[in-house]
C-alpha cells in the first residue's frame, strides 16, 4: 500500500469520491511543465516483468502563446529521450483533496502527435496540440543500458551501495543491507545484475512512484488491506481458477562455491498432496515436478539449502494461479501488497497482488495470486 | 506470417542448450572420464587434461554431450621451493599460494630454488630445477572511470505546518508556525556518507509571500512526527518560485542522517502543499 493520510483512506474505502490524473513533465532534473491534464490513460503494472510498469496517455495542450509543443528533435519537450512524466492521481471528495504519486514514467515513444491550427491576423497559429505518449517506468533505462564493458562488483561490503553504483538511481533502502558473497562477472543485462543482487537481500527491486529504486520482500508480509465483497465492500468481481502450471514440489540447486567446488542442494515435499513420492516409495499422485535454480552468489551448501527451502516454499503453493479481480479504483494499491479477500460467503483467502491495470474507469483490475 | 513463424521456430529449435557445471572427477571408463555432476554420475568426453581423482572439474554440457574442460582452479607451472623436502614432499610457493607436492626422484632441492611444476596431467609434481626465472611483468592496473558528479531530485513525501498541532498541509514561514517537508529516508539512503556535496537547491512554489525572507533549517524526521520538528542551521534565504540554493551544510546534514527541510519565522510566507504542487519542496542535490 502506498502511504496516504487517514482521511484519504476513509474516502477511498467508502467508495464515494471523484478522481483524475495529472502529470508533471521532468527533463534533466528540472520540471518543465506542471500539472498537465492527461487523458486516455492506461497504466499497467505486472510483477513478472523486469520493467514493472508501462502504459500510455494522451496530453492535450493549449499553449498560452499559441505555439506548438510537438517534439521535432531530440531534447525537445516530450521527446522520448529522457523526458519523464510524474503521474499523480488526485482524489477529491467535497472539500477534501489529496494527491497520490502514482508512477514516475519515462516517455519511450510518441506514436502520434498532431496540431490544430487556425488563421489569426494573417498568420497560422496553433490552437492545440494532441500528443499520444507511450510510457515505461525508470527501469527501462537500466534495461537499455547493457554493460558495455565486462563488469564485476566495485566493492563487496554492501549490496545497496552496489545497486546505487550500478543503476545511478536514488534509493530507499527498504530491506536490511548485506555484504556481497562473491565477486562475479555481471551478465550483459544490467537489469539482470540488479535482480541477482536483490536476490541476496531476498527482495524484488522496483521503481517506486516517486522515481526511487526500492525493494519489497519476496517473502509474504502480513496482510495490509482487506477487500470485501458485498454492499459495504470495494470488491466488485473475482474470477477464481486453479492450475498445475508452474507449481513444483522439488527445487534443485546446482552452483559453484568460493573454492570453485560444486555446491549442490535440493529440497522436496515429502508430505501432503504434493508429496514427490509415497512414504513406501511408490509413485505419488502429483509425482515429481522439479524446478532448477542456479545463483552465482550462493557459495556454500548451507546457503544453497536455505535458498532451495525458501524457493520451495514459494513454488509449491497455488501462487502460480492468478485470479483477476475487479475492485473500486484505489491509487494506494501496489504490486506486492498482501491482502485478505473476503467473498460474499465470508470465506477469506490471503492473496498477493501481482498485477494492476488502471484507467479512467471507476474500477481497476487487480491480479492476485493465492497464498 | 505462417512462414515467418515457422522460420523462427526452426531457428529456436536449432539453438543448442548450453550449461557449465562443476563436477568431481571419479575415474575413467577407459576412453572417457567419469564425473559426478549435479548429484549424478555420468560419462563425459575428455580434452587433453587428465584430472586427479577427486579433483573439481568443469563439465560443459552442449545438448546431449558432456565434456570435461579442465580444472576449476589454476594450476601453476612454476614455483619457489619454500623449504627442504620432507617425507618425499616439498613445499613450493606459487601464484596460488603454498602447495606441498612430490618431486622427481634424484632432485636435490633446497629453499629458494625455482622449480618447474608439471600441471597438465594427474596432479602437480616438481620435475626440474630451473636455471632462472624472469621476473613477471607487473599486471596492468584495471581501467577506472574516476569519480563522477551525480545529481538527483528528491521528491517530498509529505509537508505541513505545526502550530500546536499539524494543522495544514501548506508550509508556513511565520513567527507562530514551523513548516516542514519530509522526504523519508531516500536522501541518506542514496548519498554516500563520504560524498562531497556540490550544490543543494529547493524548489519553491509560493502561495503567498510578504515581508522578510524565511529562515530555512534542517530537521531530523523522515515522516511527520507527533510534535513540531526542531530546526538547526537556521539561515535566512530570499525565495522566489523555482530552484533556490541552500547552504551546503544542509546537504552534509541530510547525506549523513535521515531528515528534511523546514522553515520558521520570516515572511509571512505560505508555500504550496503537495496537493497543490507535488514539486513544492523538491530537493536537487549534486554530489561527487
Amino acid at each position: 500500500m502506498r502511504t496516504a493520510s487517514d482521511n484519504c483512506r476513509q474516502v477511498l474505502a467508502q467508495g464515494s469520491f471523484s478522481f483524475w490524473y495529472e502529470a508533471d513533465l521532468w527533463y534533466d532534473n528540472t520540471r518543465r511543465a506542471a500539472l498537465l491534464p492527461i487523458d486516455d490513460i492506461q497504466l499497467s503494472e505486472d510483477d513478472s516483468r523486469g520493467v514493472k510498469a508501462n502504459g500510455g496517455c494522451t496530453i492535450v495542450w493549449q499553449d498560452d502563446f499559441a505555439r506548438s509543443i510537438m517534439p521535432n528533435a531530440i531534447g525537445d519537450l516530450f521527446s522520448p529521450f529522457g523526458s519523464e512524466l510524474a503521474i499523480y492521481a488526485v482524489v477529491s471528495a467535497g472539500s477534501f483533496q489529496e494527491r497520490v504519486p502514482l508512477a514516475w514514467m519515462q516517455i519511450v515513444d510518441v506514436p502520434a502527435m498532431r496540431d490544430s491550427t487556425m488563421f489569426f491576423k494573417g498568420t497560422r497559429i496553433t490552437t492545440g496540440t494532441v500528443l499520444e505518449l507511450k510510457l515505461q517506468d525508470r527501469f527501462v533505462q537500466i534495461q537499455a543500458d547493457e554493460f558495455d564493458v565486462p563488469s564485476s562488483p566495485s566493492q563487496l561490503a554492501s549490496v545497496w551501495t552496489e545497486i546505487g553504483a550500478l543503476t545511478g538511481m536514488k534509493l530507499v533502502r527498504s530491506l536490511p543491507d548485506a555484504p556481497i558473497t562473491r565477486s562475479v562477472v555481471y551478465q550483459n543485462d544490467r537489469l539482470q545484475a540488479l535482480l541477482d543482487l536483490a536476490d541476496l537481500l531476498g527482495g524484488v527491486p522496483y521503481a517506486a512512484s516517486d522515481g526511487t529504486l526500492t525493494m519489497r520482500p519476496k517473502a509474504w508480509t502480513s496482510p495490509v488491506d482487506t477487500l470485501r465483497a458485498g454492499d459495504d465492500g470495494t470488491l466488485v468481481d473475482i474470477q477464481k481458477g486453479m492450475s498445475a502450471d508452474t507449481v513444483y514440489n522439488k527445487v534443485t540447486f546446482r552452483g559453484q562455491g568460493n573454492a570453485q567446488d560444486q555446491v549442490l542442494a535440493f529440497s522436496e515435499i515429502t508430505e501432503g498432496p504434493l508429496r514427490v513420492r509415497n512414504p513406501d516409495g511408490t509413485r505419488s499422485p502429483a509425482h515429481r515436478r522439479p524446478t532448477f535454480r542456479s545463483n552465482q552468489f550462493v557459495t556454500t551448501s548451507a546457503q544453497a539449502k536455505a535458498y532451495t527451502e525458501s524457493e520451495l516454499a514459494r513454488v509449491s503453493t497455488l501462487s502460480a494461479v492468478k485470479w483477476p479481480i475487479e475492485e473500486v479504483w484505489n491509487p494506494l494499491r501496489e504490486l506486492g501488497d498482501v491482502i485478505t479477500i473476503v467473498d460474499e460467503q465470508d470465506n477469506s483467502v490471503t492473496a498477493r497482488v501481482v498485477g494492476i491495470e488502471r484507467s479512467q474507469k471507476p474500477t481497476q483490475r487487480v491480479t492476485v495470486v493465492r497464498g | 506470417m505462417a512462414d515467418f513463424d515457422k522460420t523462427v521456430r526452426k531457428k529456436l529449435a536449432g539453438l543448442p542448450s548450453v550449461a557449465r557445471l562443476v563436477g568431481t572427477f571419479v575415474s575413467t571408463d577407459g576412453v572417457r572420464a567419469v564425473v559426478d555432476v549435479g548429484g549424478g554420475r555420468i560419462p563425459a568426453d575428455m580434452t587433453g587434461y587428465v584430472p586427479e581423482v577427486g579433483e573439481q572439474v568443469f563439465a560443459l554440457f552442449i545438448d546431449g554431450t558432456a565434456t570435461v574442460i579442465g580444472s576449476t582452479v589454476p594450476k601453476p607451472g612454476k614455483g619457489t621451493v619454500a623449504s627442504a623436502p620432507l617425507d618425499n614432499l616439498v613445499a613450493v610457493d606459487t601464484i596460488v599460494g603454498r602447495i606441498t607436492v612430490p618431486y622427481a626422484a634424484g632432485l636435490s632441492l633446497s629453499a629458494g630454488q625455482t622449480v618447474k611444476l608439471g600441471a597438465a596431467n594427474d596432479g602437480l609434481f616438481v620435475y626440474a630445477v630451473m636455471s632462472t626465472s624472469p621476473p613477471p611483468q607487473a599486471p596492468p592496473s584495471p581501467p577506472s572511470s574516476g569519480g563522477k558528479v551525480q545529481t538527483q531530485v528528491f521528491m517530498p513525501i509529505d509537508a505541513g505546518s505545526y502550530r500546536a498541532g499539524w494543522w495544514t498541509n501548506q508550509v508556513y514561514a511565520s513567527d507562530t508556525n514551523v513548516g516542514a517537508w519530509f522526504y523519508g529516508s531516500q536522501i541518506a539512503d542514496t548519498i554516500p556518507d563520504g560524498a562531497t556535496i556540490q550544490s543543494i537547491a529547493i524548489n519553491i512554489s509560493i502561495s503567498s509571500l510578504s515581508y522578510q525572507a524565511p529562515n530555512f533549517g534542517v530537521h531530523g524526521s523522515a515522516t511527520r512526527p507527533g510534535v513540531a520538528v526542531g530546526l538547526s542551521q537556521l539561515t535566512a534565504i530570499a525565495i522566489a518560485n523555482g530552484w533556490v540554493a541552500l547552504p551546503i551544510g544542509f546537504g552534509n546534514y541530510l547525506k549523513a542522517a535521515v531528515g528534511g527541510i523546514g522553515i520558521n519565522h520570516g515572511g509571512y510566507a505560505i508555500l504550496n502543499s503537495l496537493a497543490a504542487d507535488p514539486a513544492s519542496g523538491a530537493l536537487r542535490i549534486s554530489w561527487v
